[in-house]
């Protein structure tokens, strides 16, 4: 992290917080293990929640991503949750956050608490927030 | 109820309206019955809770869920029953059943399925909606259905199996459902709560959702009744009718025999003075094609009133003639004594996706108010042959938005309603019944459609007041876009799937099946204008409107939106599938938000609202940690009456809250 300027906004989803090859596999392990129920478009279906949207931003705006991270790790996918490594949820979660249109950084999405504890998702980009 | 009540009520009826098709159970205090009584009211004439007091309700006790399956839920719809000093629910991923202390919440016992691989493969996952209680003398059951589709009878004492019913405690509804199901891989389930009246436990049936089915011959959801004593079949109710039975003619070139689903995957309501049980339908496969099942195909999309002890149809009513819209029925029709120009009659009111509540007489299935047949747009999809008619409900209005025109879009600002215009004029718009387009990526792209495909209205269904013979609906308003592709052989048998047409200059070539983002969005916010969603007031006795009112807080998302930083907004409500189910008691209709916002104190978490019911008003509201996922019911316990509600989502996994004053 570069050196803390106590008058930047706090960091989110908006600063950079996961590397565009993570989001790449991220979307392979997604297809493979995901898309099947929340459709390959995220928008999911009838009985399961979008992951990208309006009713997906209202549910998780202002959230730690250490939330949503363990939200997908302790259920998803269902029956399976063993399927996937943490550093694959990290990869998995890095392909939603860039499918809602958040920008890629120059390092991975952590896969530890101390890495998603203090990242907030935000439905949009803060305001001054300088872009990566 | 025994002969004597249930002729004391009769007698009151005829001077008091619909008292006589109310359960004694919620004038005691008790909730027996997943709507609060046969009638699906979801009404308790209970006081002690009211606009003066309801802002100091206080958490009673509270249970989280976690540990009754091998996963949190964050999906916990189950609304409870309470039955003397004990509340009963299911509960958990595993589809647990609880039995709590009604004052404290302390667990007194718990009976959990461990189904395996039949439990993996479920249709309808997590603790479902509900259970059944029955009793007989000292003979005290709880009945539910697992995910893996198999029927239990429990000692509601001490939750253990009862060695009579079925096969020690167990009725495997895979079986005797004259069709061939693989007791695993048979795609059938259900999470509704069963009903039992007159003794008959009565099962429907639920599949995967029909956007992409896999196959068009896909297990059939026919509708069977057991007695509860013994857990033995004693009628079955084809769905989809075979050779010789009623109906099978209305599936034209004899596509009864090639079609699946049809089932009853929601909540049914009975008159057991009439001797009926009203079961709703919803559609064949393919939820938005129907070139694979031509005609009107009944029983889809109809409420169907059959023989409890027979199951011999009585009347059936078509809400919707070869639907290609999804239109399931999705909830309970609600049962009411209404009174029409002074005419006393036995009627129904079924709340629907589609935003009409219709009004039926309950005896003879005959509608109340003029229902018309009138020509709807009709299909350019190659092998769809659409109904030239629809049923069209003259009375009472719709209590959402029907259709789609450009006064719907967003107006917040006039840039907001500019982007809109422009983004719509990619898509087909029309009212009502527009039917679904091939997508073009060059437009149309999709027809938009309003409400959306999972409601208006859906599996909370609604409530009633009998004293007023109000009846309260709560539906969300949100645009869906139903585009068809050609169906991948991998994918489906069907000739078209939804999804939307590839743009051609991404250079990829596929089609996106299912589809390729959620409902289209202008900067972010819902292409259509506020309230994402409302409770309605439907007077029954005059088929009018009485009020309508904003429900949900505004989510954060929409609050903070940087396009809308400059105006005062009202409440706004919630813009995902918000499904919510109301509670009415003596003087407030009680309802949670539908989705999370933070309050001013920076707290995260949804309200509990109550509303004057004669008008609408915010008559209080507590916090809760999380939105209303299972509909709120309540009792009466040493002297307190509780609120009990199943909260859950976001990061926050399925909890039970019950409330009490201090």
């Amino acid at each position: 992290m570069a050196a803390v300027d106590q008058s930047a906004p706090a960091r989110s989803s908006w600063s950079g917080v996961f590397a565009k090859v993570q989001a790449a596999e991220g979307a392979v392990l997604y297809k493979a293990q995901c898309a099947s129920c929340h459709g390959e478009g995220l928008a999911g279906a009838e009985m399961v929640p979008a992951l990208t949207g309006v009713s997906f931003s209202a549910t998780w705006e202002g959230v730690p991503l250490f939330d949503l991270f363990e939200r997908i790790r302790t259920t998803m996918p269902p029956v399976r949750t063993g399927a996937v490594s943490r550093a694959g949820y990290a990869s998995i979660l890095a392909f939603i956050l860039e499918a809602n249109g958040m920008p890629a950084g120059d390092q991975a999405l952590g896969a530890d608490k101390a890495s998603l504890a203090g990242l907030v998702y935000h439905t949009y980009r803060p305001q001054g927030a300088l872009s990566p | 109820m025994n002969a004597t009540v249930r002729g004391t009520l009769a007698a009151l009826a005829a001077l008091t309206s619909a008292a006589g098709l109310l359960d004694a159970s919620t004038r005691n205090g008790e909730w027996r019955t997943y709507g609060g009584d046969l009638a699906s009211t979801r009404y308790a004439p209970l006081d002690q809770i009211t606009a003066a007091n309801f802002d100091q309700l206080e958490i009673a006790w509270r249970v989280k869920t976690d540990l009754f399956g091998p996963q949190p839920d964050y999906l916990y719809q189950a609304t409870p029953l309470k039955v003397g000093d004990v509340v009963y629910t299911t509960a958990g991923t595993r589809r647990a059943v609880i039995a709590l202390a009604a004052g404290t919440g302390e667990l007194l016992w718990a009976h959990t399925e461990q189904e395996g691989p039949r439990g993996d493969a479920a249709v309808r996952r997590g603790a479902g909606r509900g259970l059944t209680y029955w009793e007989r003398g000292t003979d005290r059951r709880i009945l539910y259905v697992t995910p893996g589709y198999r029927l239990i009878a429990l000692d509601a004492r001490t939750g253990i199996p009862i060695p009579t019913f079925g096969e020690n405690g167990v009725v495997d509804l895979k079986q005797q459902n004259d069709q061939d199901l693989d007791p695993v891989t048979g795609e059938i389930g259900l999470n509704a709560a069963p009903i039992v009246a007159n003794d008959v436990i009565v099962i429907g049936a639920a599949h995967l959702s029909g956007s992409v089915p896999r196959r068009i011959r896909n297990a059939r959801g026919y509708v069977r009744g057991f007695d509860v004593v013994t857990g033995k079949r004693l009628w079955i109710f084809h769905t989809v009718p075979r050779p010789g039975e009623f109906g099978y003619e209305t599936w034209e070139d004899g596509s009864a025999e090639t079609n699946g689903n049809t089932g009853a995957w929601a909540q049914m309501s009975a008159d057991e003075s009439l001797g009926l049980v009203y079961v709703p339908v919803e559609l064949p496969g393919g939820d938005y094609y129907g070139g694979h099942r031509p005609g009107n195909t009944l029983f889809s999309e109809s409420l169907v009133a059959l023989d409890v002890k027979t199951g011999a149809r009585r009347w059936h009513y078509q809400l919707v003639h070869h639907g290609v819209w999804d239109m399931d029925i999705p909830c309970a029709p609600i049962l009411a004594d209404i009174v029409v120009e002074g005419r006393p009659v036995k009627a129904l009111a079924q709340p629907t996706k589609q935003a009409w509540l219709y009004v039926l007489n309950r005896e003879t299935g005959e509608p109340i108010w003029p229902i018309e047949e009138r020509p709807v747009p009709q299909s350019d999809v190659p092998g769809e042959k659409t109904s030239s008619t629809q049923p069209f409900v003259t009375r009472p209005p719709a209590f959402d938005r029907q259709g789609v025109t450009i006064d719907d879009l967003i107006d917040f600002t006039p840039e907001l309603r500019a982007e809109a215009v422009k983004l719509v004029s990619r898509y087909r718009i029309g009212p009502l019944f527009t039917p679904p387009v091939v997508s073009r990526w060059d437009g149309p792209l999709a027809t938009l459609t309003l409400p959306d495909n999972v409601g208006g209205a859906n599996w909370p269904g609604g409530a009633l007041d009998p004293e007023t013979n109000y009846a309260y609906v709560h539906s969300h308003t949100r645009v869906f876009d139903l585009g068809l592709v050609e169906a991948p052989l991998d994918r489906s048998e069907m000739r078209y799937v939804r999804g939307l047409d590839a743009n051609p200059s991404a250079g990829t070539g596929a089609t996106i099946i299912a589809t390729q983002s959620p409902p289209p969005a202008v900067q972010g916010l819902p292409l259509v204008k506020p309230p994402y969603d409302r409770i309605t007031a439907i007077d029954l006795n005059r088929g009018e409107i009485a009020w309508q009112k904003t429900h949900s807080s505004t989510p954060d998302n929409i609050r903070n939106h940087p396009a809308l930083k400059e105006l005062t907004l009202p409440r706004l409500g919630q813009p995902g599938r918000t499904f919510i189910g109301t509670l009415v008691t003596k003087t407030l209709v009680i309802a949670g938000d539908g989705g999370f916002h933070t309050n001013a104190a920076g707290e995260r978490g949804a309200l509990l609202r109550a509303y004057d019911k004669a008008t609408g008003e915010d008559r209080g509201a507590v916090f809760m940690p999380a939105p209303q996922t299972g509909s709120p019911m309540t009792y009466m316990h040493d002297g307190k009456q509780y609120i009990v509600v199943a909260v859950s989502g976001g990061s926050y996994s399925g909890e039970l809250l019950a409330y009490r004053l201090p």
